[in-house]
């Protein structure tokens, strides 16, 4: 049993026409939307402020329309007219950022990486006005060096003072409240602010703490000031704890990722009275499960959200399968709902001297984690997706289970093909961790104007899934022409194992060519080398798949947008569309001296490649001749 | 022009005195239904984005579900220990669905049909699937839709005669088998649908017919398939040429909202057409003054809402209780976030629903033509000149002419 140093407190914030009693929650928006909600399904009292990451809206910086339409922030957020808007630099749980400089921080806007420099930030505030505002600030999202942790708190002061004297100047401090910024840093780091919050201008103008680190850490001469804690909190449990390390306000990111995949809150605060068959209860069901599918309760017996009072689970599980967007706006409003009564409980409990008591029986008599969703969340657009969690986009044809007969035997053999490829490939789709996505939908999300009839070709591709004779028609014939294309292949560099210079390049050649192999490598990885002398062998014998490697130093971009870690990684493209990422030698074993079949069947299991080729030498191979078993996660970082 | 059957009670309040337009209510098993009236579509138990009480908020109704989705899920088994669709999406007002034949057809290009029904490939698992009149009645009882509609021959409007003529007698055929197989008379009405293709002489020819079945409701199919717009309105104007007076008729698979006012000039009662609600989730918006893409650079900084006096939630402002969405903010928000697409949806079906309100409340009043030319000179911004031809004639038909004052 985890022991709580109980900070836990109950306190209140002041807000222009309201207070907020704390501890309380803070809702992400994602582009000022409450994600599935329309604002009538939006209830303002469990709502009471939405949390608006300004780089969201900043594609074209300075000149972004948001900054140059008339209008304050409320304009540019889909919520209930008495809901308080704040307003941070990033979005909540952001994408990791590269870099950050004394005037600037790199944001990632929906049209990709911008440089977003304090001035952009302090014109931004004063002109739409939030009731809360986060100063811009330097929070690396990978462990900060010793040389970056003060620099980090110097531009939190420096980057605040700026914004202070502009609001004072314009007389905005009454109407806009300033959140200070604590960076991710250890306490001795952090010791220097207690003077500079001793200071008249602070004392008169701070209204409050964004904690982007540990709690612990922060100064206990500043705990009179309410704190917003922005770290991701993924349970109940870890909001309680955070709640006892002296959180007032915290984010409700938790909220929107167990609503997209479809999973339904259960849990309650204080818990209800222990179970004495000594079986956990469980936090949240999985509205995709079947059981539900003729069960006419409500989500949550006794619950009184809107939701609850009118729908049935049947319907909920119906429109989840049927991917009706419905689903996900009455999920997210019954978990919205849940996630407000368990912070009244927390309060109540505060107030009645019991929080402690109540947070060590909640963690016994609950699952530690939400249960794994089996469905798919809705469909994500580029600037939103982190590239380790998502799905692809799935118009997957019934065609392949339909037999056919056909006269050209090459391409029905090379049907066959894909049909394996497949089978392979199906139990893998509900795992969520599968790192599969589809990269040209990230670009396609980035180009702001894609034309109309490109939209509508997506959807009526979606509407048209069960048309399965036309599209095998189709994939036979590009399958035809693929064939004839062997000896083009050659001409195109296949057959070859090309090092590539820029990353603008590797996505030219993703979508130049059907099926591309991409080893992001670095020079001194010895499991890069081997990855190397196996790629090198299995391109010579597969023309049908482009084979090309990287220096991941090289392309900055792409290995921030895919997450890349940890080296090797081999990325499989399939139709321009990402299908696989390898990711060390994880799926091959774990183990150095892997066959080069072993690669070959993954790649296959992909269809990154058409079928397993006899004439590669199937011998150990171990570049160093010696065995490594050291976890792969240890050979490198990016940074 | 009264009706009467066990589920439902047809009046006609007013007809208008130049055209053939008409204010009706239909009385159904889950409410009344104010006529002329625009039906939106919930292909699979839900319009996309708008929940059952939302539509019913913005005065929603009836609405259309599609048996072919409904029958691959939740299935019939289901649908049926539910107790139905209203059970299953909580929706109070009337439900109306199709047979399930045109889904076929328009999304299986393998389906063949013969005198028993329509053959397919399951999109489950490809084998050989027959659908029936008596299976599509079963199903549509499990549904227990307040309109069902029969299964009919449905054949491209641009099929030569002799097709056309075997699909339209055949319809007739499986409407009788539909009658036969039909087990709630008293809860749910069966809808015949004429056919006939763009050739007049079949279409009197299967009103006739079709008629002498008297069903509760009429509905001409076998349009909107992309044929030459000028034949579509003389066949609709044959049809209500023709077609009782005392009886609902449904023009199927109509919704754009020039076609709306022209056929119900012709003196059609009820609309359905995915168009308003799938064109909102491209980011195009419906207004009385013509469309808006949204998506267009133009709306980056444009503060102003969809539509001036727009009395759907977005459009109103926050001081007045609405949302106040601007089309800069849906300019931002569209094919990025599902909001986007919600927030276009409920003002389209809004504005849907809205037209076929002023339309009926123009007719009470017995001032529908000036009506219809007030909406066509907003819809083309005051430009005559871009007035369609077929419009200009179809309503020349009904006594109208647009292009004079």
């Amino acid at each position: 049993m985890a022991a709580y140093p109980s900070s836990a407190r109950i306190s209140s914030v002041s807000l222009k026409n309201k207070v907020l009693q704390t501890p309380c929650f803070i809702f992400p928006t994602s582009k000022g939307t409450i994600p599935h909600l329309t604002p009538d399904n939006i209830n303002h009292n469990e709502v009471p402020v939405v949390y608006f990451g300004l780089e969201d809206s900043l594609d074209l910086l300075e000149k972004s329309p948001i900054l140059n339409a008339d209008g304050e922030i409320d304009k540019w957020v889909a919520g209930t007219p008495s809901q308080s808007i704040l307003i941070a630099p990033r979005r909540s749980s952001p994408l990791p950022s590269v870099s950050a400089g004394p005037h600037h921080i790199q944001v990632l806007t929906s049209s990709g990486l911008r440089k977003l420099t304090n001035e952009v930030y302090v014109k931004a505030i004063t002109k739409l006005r939030p009731e809360i505002a986060i100063p811009l600030n330097d929070n690396p999202s990978n462990a900060p060096g010793v040389k970056r942790k003060p620099k980090m708190i110097e531009r939190s002061v420096t980057w605040t003072d700026e914004l202070l004297t502009v609001l004072q100047n314009k007389q905005l401090t009454e109407k806009v409240k300033v959140f200070f910024p604590i960076p991710n840093v250890e306490a001795p780091f952090l010791n220097p602010l207690i003077e500079r919050f001793r200071e008249n201008d602070y004392q008169q103008n701070i209204s409050g703490l964004a904690c982007y680190g540990n709690l612990q850490s922060i100064p206990s001469e500043l705990s009179i000031y309410p704190k917003l804690f922005l770290r991701p909190l993924l349970t109940p449990l870890a909001i309680l704890q955070s709640i006892h390390q002296g959180a007032d306000i915290v984010m409700a990111d938790l909220v929107n990722q167990a609503s997209d995949a479809g999973i339904v809150f259960t849990f309650s605060f204080p818990p209800p009275v222990e179970d004495l068959q000594n079986r956990k209860l469980e936090l949240a069901w999985d509205m995709w499960h079947n059981r539900f599918a003729t069960d006419l309760s409500s989500l949550q017996p006794g619950c009184n959200c809107n939701i609850c009072q009118s729908y049935s689970r049947a319907y909920v599980h119906h429109l989840l399968q049927t991917r009706e967007l419905v689903g996900w706006i009455m999920v997210q409003q019954h978990n919205i709902h849940v996630f407000h009564n368990f912070f009244c409980g927390i309060r109540d409990s505060i107030a009645a001297g019991s929080f402690l008591e109540d947070t060590e029986r909640f963690e016994r008599i609950y699952a530690p984690n939400f249960p794994r969703t089996t469905g798919l969340g809705p469909r994500k657009r580029g600037y939103q997706m982190d590239l380790t969690d998502v799905q692809p986009i799935e118009n997957k044809p019934n065609w392949v289970q339909l037999k056919t007969e056909t006269d050209d035997d090459k391409t029905s053999h090379m049907i066959q093909k894909k049909e394996n490829a497949q089978e392979f490939q199906e139990p893998e789709l509900p795992e969520r961790d599968t790192t599969v996505g589809n990269f040209a939908d990230t670009y396609a999300a980035q180009s702001e104007n894609k034309s109309g009839s490109e939209l509508e070709e997506d959807l009526l591709a979606e509407l048209d899934e069960i048309d399965d004779s036309a599209y095998r028609e189709n994939r036979m014939q590009s399958l035809k022409e693929e064939f004839e294309r062997v000896s083009a292949a050659k001409e195109k560099g296949h057959m070859q194992y090309l090092t590539v210079e820029s990353e603008r390049e590797v996505m030219d050649l993703t979508t130049s060519s059907k099926r591309v192999v991409i080893h992001f490598f670095h020079p001194d990885f010895r499991r890069c080398k081997i990855m190397d002398s196996h790629l090198e062998k299995i391109s010579k014998s597969h023309w049908e798949t482009k084979f090309i490697r990287i220096e991941a130093a090289n392309a900055p971009f792409l290995a921030l947008k895919l997450g890349l870690k940890v080296l090797p990684v081999v990325l499989c493209y399939v139709d321009a569309s990402l299908v696989s990422k390898l990711v060390g030698f994880a799926d091959l074993g774990n183990n150095d001296d892997f066959d080069t079949p072993v690669l070959e069947f993954w790649l296959l299991k992909w269809a990154a490649i058409e079928k397993i080729k006899e004439n590669i030498p199937q011998g150990k191979k171990s570049i160093m001749g010696f065995k490594d078993t050291k976890n792969e996660s240890e050979d490198s970082d990016l940074d | 022009m009264v009706s009467s059957y066990p589920a439902l009670n047809y009046k006609v309040i007013a007809k208008c005195s130049t055209t053939r337009a008409r204010a009706s209510i239909l009385e159904l098993p889950h409410g009344p239904v104010e006529g002329p009236v625009f039906m939106p579509v919930g292909t699979q138990a839900s319009l996309k984005g708008v929940l059952p009480e939302q539509l019913d908020r913005m005065g929603c109704q009836i609405m259309l579900n599609n048996t072919y989705h409904l029958g691959l899920k939740p299935g019939k088994e289901v649908l049926h220990s539910l107790g139905g669709a209203h059970k299953l999406q909580s929706w109070k007002r009337n439900l109306l669905t199709d047979s399930g034949g045109f889904q076929m057809v328009s999304l299986l290009k393998l389906a063949t049909i013969t005198e028993e029904g329509v053959t397919f490939l399951s999109p489950r698992d490809g084998t050989p699937m027959l659908l029936t009149p008596e299976h599509s009645m079963e199903l549509q009882n499990t549904i227990g839709s307040d309109i069902m509609m029969q299964l009919d021959d449905v054949v491209h409007t641009l099929t030569e005669d002799t097709r056309m003529e075997e699909a339209m007698y055949r319809s007739i055929r499986w409407l009788d088998r539909c009658i036969e197989a039909h087990k709630n008379t008293d809860t749910q009405n069966l809808f015949c649908i004429i056919q006939g293709g763009l050739n007049k002489k079949l279409r009197e020819i299967c009103c006739k017919e079709m008629m002498k079945r008297d069903t509760p409701g009429i509905a001409v199919g076998g349009l909107s398939g992309g044929e030459e717009k000028t034949t579509f309105c003389e066949v609709v104007h044959t049809c209500t040429g023709i077609l009782p007076e005392n009886k609902p008729r449904y023009l199927m698979g109509v919704g754009y909202a020039e076609d709306l006012v022209v056929c119900v000039a012709l003196g059609m009662d009820m609309f359905d057409c995915v168009y308003p609600t799938r064109t909102a989730r491209f980011g195009n918006a419906l207004t009385r003054n013509g469309i808006l893409n949204l998506r267009n650079q133009r709306f980056k900084t444009d503060m102003s809402s969809l539509e001036e006096g727009c009395l759907c939630p977005c459009c109103v402002p926050k001081e007045k209780g609405g949302w106040g969405i601007t089309r800069a903010f849906l300019n931002s928000l569209v094919s990025k976030e599902t909001v986007g697409a919600h927030l276009v949806t409920i003002h389209n079906t809004h504005f849907q629903l809205q037209l076929m309100r002023d339309m009926r409340s123009s007719i009470i009043k017995d001032c529908f033509p000036q009506f219809v030319k007030t909406f066509f000179s907003m819809w083309h911004n005051g430009d005559r000149s871009s007035y369609p031809e077929w419009a200009v004639n179809a309503l020349r038909l009904v006594n109208i002419d647009l292009l004079e004052d």
